[in-house]
């Protein structure tokens, strides 16, 4: 359980080089005292691997020189949220008007409408960036 | 303008020692370090020592015991050798400092 976790935590979020040389072994040594150690041995295996995690998400963040594996998929959602609220902020301009009065009632329905069929598809297409962003990155086991 | 010159840490130096002509694994440089070097670490150390040339790795092609769990043994390279040489030498120097003179 805490291999699969882990693994799938840092093929996620770290960067293949940092899980082949910090993750990889740290794995490994999991998988060997779990079939060797007493039951001491193998909790104290369990707990180097989260150790072993969060060291990697430190190098990567502090020492890697590409920067963490997520920045660009940190600043496209950004980007998306950036773009979405600049959208919505023009809808209640429109709505409301330059001095927050509202003009038109028909024209509030529209807008606020056409505002919540933006929402929904926007929630549907964040999901689906994410999870293409975890899927984009190949299994850690076959990468380079 | 020169290159910087190479550092080595107090842990690193540790770890040149233990991987001096032999190759370790990192569990194994934990359980010989005498509690210095800890198991949820040493593997982000070792990686940037890789990175600094002082270790070189390698994947444990001989099948042990649980089949899957692919090891990484370790050994020290000779630059890191040398600097680890350099620096114990520079240390050394250093502790002639007169008396009275705070490092």
């Amino acid at each position: 359980m805490t291999s699969r976790v882990v693994a799938a935590l840092g093929t996620a979020l770290l960067h293949h080089r940092t899980i082949a040389l910090v993750l990889e072994p740290a794995l490994a040594d999991l998988t060997f005292e779990d079939a060797t150690s007493s039951q001491r041995g193998r909790a104290a295996a369990h707990k180097a691997a989260w150790a072993a995690l969060g060291w990697a998400l430190w190098h990567d963040v502090v020492w890697e020189p590409r920067g963490p594996a997520w920045t660009r998929g940190a600043g496209m959602l950004a980007t998306l949220c950036g773009l979405v609220a600049a959208y919505h902020a023009a809808m209640l301009t429109l709505i409301l008007g330059f001095d927050g009065r509202l003009r038109s009632t028909a024209m509030a329905d529209v807008l606020t409408g056409v505002s919540s069929v933006t929402v929904a598809l926007w929630v549907v297409v964040s999901f689906a960036a994410g999870v293409a962003w975890v899927v984009r990155r190949t299994r850690w086991a076959t990468e380079p | 303008m020169s290159d910087p010159l190479p550092s080595i840490s107090p842990t690193e130096s540790v770890i040149i020692d233990l991987l001096r002509g032999r190759e370790r694994y990192g569990l194994e440089l934990v359980d010989q370090s005498g509690g210095l070097l800890k198991r949820g670490s040493v593997y982000v150390l070792l990686s940037r020592m890789e990175a600094k040339g002082f270790v070189t790795s390698r994947l444990d092609d001989s099948p042990r015991p649980p089949a899957g769990a692919t090891r990484r043994l370790y050994v020290a390279t000779p630059y890191g050798l040398k600097v680890h040489q350099a620096y114990g030498l520079l240390r050394d120097a250093l502790a002639l400092r007169p008396s009275g003179v705070r490092p």
